[in-house]
């Protein structure tokens, strides 16, 4: 175990895979089940590799001399932030291919070859440890993406396709000038430049004006932002959605829109502390509109992916809340967030996804009553529905609570102008007040659809329609169990990053210690005889 | 009479190339662009022995160069007159202006 | 034995179990399909006599009892979960436990023919699970947890028969109504554990510490930041106990099968709120705004509710304007201090209203399904059971000595009589509770039937738990009351130094049950045999009186206008914000590079020469700028 190269086995296997898909046989069931057993080989064997190495605390790195002459070298590893975003990838790529052997039924090599590609990609992201191989993963990811949304689509399939990729071509470019602003600074820092994450992360550290901080702060987070999506930069998340065939649509909302946040978490707020508390206010602010604002949007759309689509940029909302909290409590929302989210919207969008292989629709208006042919997808629904609103004991919640105490314990904003001090109207308790309305709007607008889509008297057209076939069974119940685990046992999902993430908040800390409201004087000057007053103590 | 010295060269070399570019740019038969090309190039081939001559005498460098550019040229022209053929059989004209199907 | 015993966080996994069974069972296909019943009822069974077991074993001082185990682990916050148990905590789960147990039973000859019946079954295991967690919840937060929990279950059964659009959108409502008061509840306990967070000596948000967490929070919050917490977690017990404003919920509710009317929409889920509050006592009680805003809340609902309730023909709707009115009178005791009252006529109405909804249902099932009072009359003769024990439901509602609602409801007004105004109320309010009641029995049991079916008494399933309900709803209130020699209701429950004389004040409780006797009259003049009075008479005569009642004080017609023109536009405003100006812009600019590509490429015309062209003419043009500066 100590010696294998277990991240690069992992980055490499779907790429083999992909490799190989081209010289099978053209026999459908047989690249249906070579894909299925793969996807399900490396989730199996991610799972192995994360409890060898997590049980041990075996250090998963791996170094490999590049082009050293440019500082660009080869380095991948994992460490828990990045194992658990791991793991959702190996797991929804396993479930969207089951999912594919449904709903996709043309032109099954090249897809599946792209679905690997894809999967290497986002492993390498999940898994670089140097910004260059970071960057190159970032960007190999968007030609699957494209190839998958622009043959596989729907009819205005290319103009989503290519709005995607221009979209996140857009954001990479800021990123590509923070990457090389930083490898320009570290080559006058250090006398040598470097793309490793761990001396580049030392940068700021080191004497960086807080205005160069912001800079390369916003140039990262600029294409993060187009990746999450956060508003305004969300509208190629819809059409792409909409566009998408049902298992590249559990991918892209369960696992890339997570590559944003991931990004965000580890190398915008891990990175440029400074830089975060001064825009830490703003992030919040815009969190705040994307929970509120797209919710509202989804709340009108007639078209059920769309619904679905305007609901998963909500809730990356509560990513960028949690975030911006700049405290333990909130970084750990928002991962628990990017699991329980990439766990749900993989979740509705088959559901969706399974509705439309029967009706050909995807009109709220044209659905009804599938509550009484589909047992099972109804089943399933409600649950999923269930834990997007935040349903406790659903994972949704404990994401959801994670992030709203979080933020609302939070004294990020206490020194920033305009939105710290005496600003109530600005604070982040008042904007997480009002985040928390986007729990009310959840519940309205996935309850209104479910009530429209399920409930009610069925259409007469659809009287003959029959319920999940056993693959489609398959995948909805492995969505649904992880949902109702972590949601009665958080703390196995939570534990996994628990020591990262209070890690991560320590350049943070002082904040919260500069500014609690309940000091120990406030405690001591209560008297001892008030306090130790309890309830039943008097007979 | 007068020496004749390397201002004459020059000049002589820039009328020449004048008069190739003003081909090359105003004539729409492809041949006699072709023909302009090499009135271009031998002024070229005319400097390099010129200023061979009179800024460095003991090696022959400028020489050796004209004789690349002659052979380069040969060459040239042998392929260009080819591609010309091969235009002249699909559009039947050596019109410079009927060849633009690489427009936009 | 004991240690078994001891771990009463068993008795909400009993039915969890049931519901996991039934779930995968049915799903399947290995359960028959009749099993539901047996698994449930007998899983709440083993909850009950585990009930009864630690009660026996737990004496002699019922000292309360915390345990908690984390839950959440976040940084330097800890979430927990466990059980807390004390004499309110004992008393929600022997009603809790005793009026499912029978309404489960019940539901077996109510349900018998639906093709819903397993999926039933598992729903109310999953409620009973809910909502046993609630009560024994040791922290703020696991209530708020499961808070939810028994929100969804009722969702779900209300929604039962989800292919009538109207129970459809019924469950929706009640779902979204919740909501608004779970998001006030979450951000009060944001509020209070924003104050408090680095003070809790044991688990954060736990009961046991309420009283000295409260404390902390006055200090550091002040009185206006603490008065505005209290009102936020008041909320929560504003939408679950459907207090004015957030009631709309409860008589849709009644789209549900009757059996849920009556164990979650009458007897346990909607007392939660008040259990809620009596939790939270000890925040609410250092903040007299809190508990005058909560006791007008109370009263004003008891008051609203009732007249609602005159108007109603439907009879399950009727119950359910009686049950909100009803809840509205144990809001009211726990604002005005009278926290034991509130709780015995939680107890006391939970036994009586789950009898009347069961009888309700009875008459239903009887009827084949009507629901419309007008369409029945005269059903004594058809179903006497029913009809008696309605009739002793009715009497106890009413507070007729020596009926259990009596001791519970009279005991509240006579707690008020420090504040004239709701005594008022809660006076007036008595009188109006005899006349719908009764007006009710009239109507449906009295006269001649006035429906075109056959009415005929329901099975014996049925009917043996509308007596064994209504053996306590009669006389419950008089064992417990202190009268008897027998340790009276306050002994077990009460709340540290009473905040008002407690106890049966008996001048009080004659006023008021002379306006009960008065509505009682009132209601036999105008439904019961002579029929002195027309209703239709007066309908006419006070018609813009009838009209605001008819229409429920227009709340309903409030929030609908507010969706309709608030929300609604906001949303629609959005979508198309989002549409035509942000992914406008968006397009603009992918038109912008568009439009100057499409003016660029004039210059590619494909002629050679003149590129050639415009190279020597650059080079022409750089050669003589260098020149000018050199």
């Amino acid at each position: 175990m100590d010696h294998l190269p277990v991240a690069s086995i992992l980055i490499i296997l779907p790429l083999v895979y992909a490799l190989i898909l081209p010289l099978l046989p053209n026999r459908d069931k047989l690249l249906h089940t070579f894909s299925g057993v793969g996807a399900g080989l490396l989730f199996v064997l991610s799972v192995f590799f994360w409890l060898a190495t997590a049980k041990h605390n075996i250090p998963v790195y791996q170094y490999v001399p590049w082009l050293p002459q440019l500082g660009i070298n080869y380095i991948v590893g994992a460490d828990a932030l990045s194992w658990v975003l791991v793991l959702l990838t190996t797991f929804l790529v396993f479930m969207s291919i089951v999912a594919s052997f449904t709903s996709i039924n043309k032109r099954l090599k090249l897809y599946y070859s792209m679905i690997f590609m894809l999967t290497s990609a986002i492993l390498g992201v999940f898994m670089a440890r140097d910004l260059f191989v970071f960057f190159l993963f970032w960007e190999l990811e968007l030609i699957p993406m494209y190839l998958l949304i622009s043959i596989w689509g729907g009819p205005r399939r290319e103009y989503a396709a290519l709005k995607f990729v221009l979209y996140t071509l857009f954001g990479s470019i800021f990123m590509l000038a923070a990457i090389l602003g930083l490898y320009f600074l570290s080559k006058s820092i250090f006398g040598d430049g470097t793309f490793d994450f761990s001396r580049v992360s030392q940068i700021p550290h080191l004497g960086l004006a807080v205005g160069a901080q912001i800079l390369l702060f916003l140039g990262f987070f600029i294409a993060f932002a187009i990746k999450l999506p956060m508003v305004p930069f969300h509208t190629w998340l819809p059409d792409a959605h909409v566009e998408a065939p049902t298992p590249v649509s559990m991918l892209l909302a369960g696992i890339l829109l997570k590559m944003g946040a991931y990004g965000m978490l580890r190398l915008c707020f891990g990175w440029f502390p400074e830089a975060a508390h001064v825009l830490a206010p703003y992030l919040v602010l815009i969190g705040m509109i994307n929970i509120i604002y797209t919710a509202g949007v989804a709340m009108v759309q007639a078209d059920l992916k769309k619904l679905i689509a305007y609901s998963s940029v909500s809730h990356m909302g509560f990513v960028l809340l949690g975030l911006g909290a700049l405290n333990a409590i909130g970084f750990k929302g928002a991962v628990f967030q990017m699991i329980s989210h990439g766990l749900i919207s993989a979740g509705l969008f088959m559901i969706v996804g399974t509705l439309y292989t029967r009706t050909h629709t995807r009109s709220i208006a044209e659905m009804g009553g599938f509550g009484k042919n589909l047992p099972t997808v109804y089943f399933f629904a409600l649950i999923i529905a269930l834990a997007s609103l935040g349903l406790p004991l659903l994972a949704g919640f404990p994401a959801e609570t994670l992030v709203f105490y979080g933020a609302f314990l939070s004294h990020a904003f206490q020194s920033i102008p305009w939105f710290g001090g005496t600003h109530l109207m600005l604070s982040i308790q008042t904007l997480t007040i009002i985040s928390a309305i986007g729990v009310i709007l959840g519940a309205a607008y996935l309850l209104w659809m479910f009530q429209r889509v399920f409930m009610g008297p069925i259409f007469p057209k659809w009287s003959d329609l029959k319920d999940a076939v056993p693959s489609e069974a398959f995948v909805l119940a492995g969505l649904v169990l992880p949902i109702i685990i972590i949601g009665f046992a958080p703390n196995l999902v939570a534990g996994q990053f628990s020591s990262e993430m209070t890690a991560m908040a320590a350049p943070y800390n002082h904040i919260e210690e500069a500014h609690n409201p309940v000091t120990t004087q406030t405690i001591a000057s209560i008297p001892r005889s008030v306090i130790a007053h309890k309830k039943g103590e008097s007979h | 009479m007068f020496n004749i010295g390397l201002y004459h060269y020059i000049a002589l070399t820039t009328i020449l190339f004048s008069i190739g570019l003003y081909g090359v740019l105003s004539s729409r038969n492809a041949i006699r662009l072709l023909m302009c090309i090499e009135l271009m190039l031998n002024a070229v081939n005319i400097n390099l022995v010129a200023f061979n001559n009179y800024v460095n005498m003991n090696d022959l460098s400028g020489q050796i160069f004209s004789i690349f550019i002659l052979t380069v040229s040969a060459a040239e022209a042998s392929v260009g007159l080819a591609i010309l053929i091969a235009l002249y059989r699909r559009r039947s004209t050596a019109d410079m202006e009927r060849f633009n199907l690489l427009k936009w | 034995m004991t240690e078994l015993i001891q771990n009463i966080w068993l008795i909400p996994i009993y039915p969890l179990i049931a519901f996991a069974i039934i779930v995968l069972g049915r799903w399947s296909k290995i359960l028959p399909q009749k099993s539901g019943a047996a698994l449930v009822v007998g899983s709440t069974f083993l909850g009950l006599v585990h009930t009864l077991l630690f009660l026996s074993a737990w004496g002699p001082h019922y000292e309360p009892i915390s345990v908690s185990a984390p839950w959440l682990h976040a940084g330097s916050l800890t979430l927990s979960m466990g059980y807390y148990i004390d004499a309110a905590g004992m008393l929600m789960l022997l009603i809790v436990t005793s009026v499912s147990l029978l309404i489960q039973i019940y539901t077996h000859g109510y349900m018998y023919h639906d093709p819903g019946y397993s999926r039933f079954y598992a729903y109310l295991a999953l409620f009973n699970f809910s909502m046993l967690s609630l009560v024994l919840s040791s922290n703020l937060f696991q209530m708020y947890v499961f808070w939810e929990m028994v929100g969804v279950s009722s969702y779900l059964l209300i929604g039962f028969w989800f292919t009538r659009p109207s129970a459809a959108a019924a469950a929706t409502k009640a779902f979204l109504m919740n909501r608004i008061g779970d998001f006030g509840l979450l951000t009060g306990i944001l509020v209070l554990l924003y104050f408090t967070w680095n003070w809790w000596p044991g688990p954060v948000l736990s009961f046991t510490d309420m009283s000295g967490a409260a404390q902390v929070a006055l200090h550091a919050a002040g009185p206006v930041g603490f008065t505005i917490m209290a009102l936020l977690i008041f909320m929560g017990p504003v939408a679950k106990s459907a207090q004015i404003p957030l009631h709309t919920w409860l008589p849709d509710a009644m789209e549900g099968p009757t059996p849920i009317s009556a164990l979650i929409h009458a007897a346990t889920m909607v007392a939660a709120g008040v259990f809620l509050i009596a939790r939270m006592y000890p925040v609410f009680t250092i903040s007299p705004v809190a508990m005058t805003v909560i006791a007008w809340v109370g009263g004003i609902t008891a008051f609203v509710a009732a007249t609602i309730a005159i108007t109603q023909v439907d009879i399950k709707k009727a119950l359910a304007y009686s049950t909100m009115s009803q809840l509205g009178y144990m809001v009211m005791a726990m604002g005005i201090g009278a926290y034991a009252a509130g709780l015995f006529h939680l107890m006391t109405h939970a036994f009586f209203k789950a009898m009347l909804f069961l009888c309700s249902g009875s008459v239903i099932h009887g009827c084949h399904d009507e629901q419309d009072m007008r369409k029945m009359g005269g059903l004594w003769k058809h179903m006497p059971i029913t009809a008696a024990t309605y009739l002793v439901g009715t009497i106890a509602i009413t507070g007729v000595l020596p009926f259990s609602g009596f001791w519970s409801k009279d005991e509240i007004i006579g707690a008020s009589i420090s504040q004239p105004l709701l005594f008022a109320i809660g006076v007036v309010t008595a009188g109006l509770t005899a006349f719908y009641m009764f007006r009710t029995y009239f109507m449906t049991f009295h006269g001649e039937y006035r429906g075109h079916s056959h009415p005929h008494e329901s099975p014996k399933v049925m009917w043996i738990p509308l007596v064994a309900l209504a053996i306590p709803s009669a006389l419950i209130g008089f064992a417990l009351s202190g009268q008897l020699g027998l340790p009276s209701f306050e002994h077990f429950v009460h709340y540290g130094v009473s905040l008002v004389e407690n106890g049966p004040n008996f001048a009080v409780m004659g006023l008021s049950m002379s306006f009960a006797i008065g509505g009682y009259v009132l209601a036999w003049l105008m439904y019961g045999s002579p029929k002195l009075i027309s209703p239709e008479r007066l309908k006419t005569t006070f018609s813009p009186l009838y009209e605001l009642l008819w229409n429920k004080w227009y709340f309903d017609n409030a929030y609908f206008w507010i969706a309709k023109n608030v929300y609604l536009p906001f949303a629609a405003l959005s979508a198309w914000f989002d549409r035509t100006i942000i992914d406008g812009i968006v397009g603009l600019t992918a038109s912008t590079v568009n439009a100057s590509g499409g003016a660029l490429r004039t210059l590619q015309n494909g002629r050679v020469q003149s590129y050639l062209m415009i190279f020597f003419g650059a080079i022409l043009t750089l050669a003589i700028v260098l020149m000018w500066i050199v």
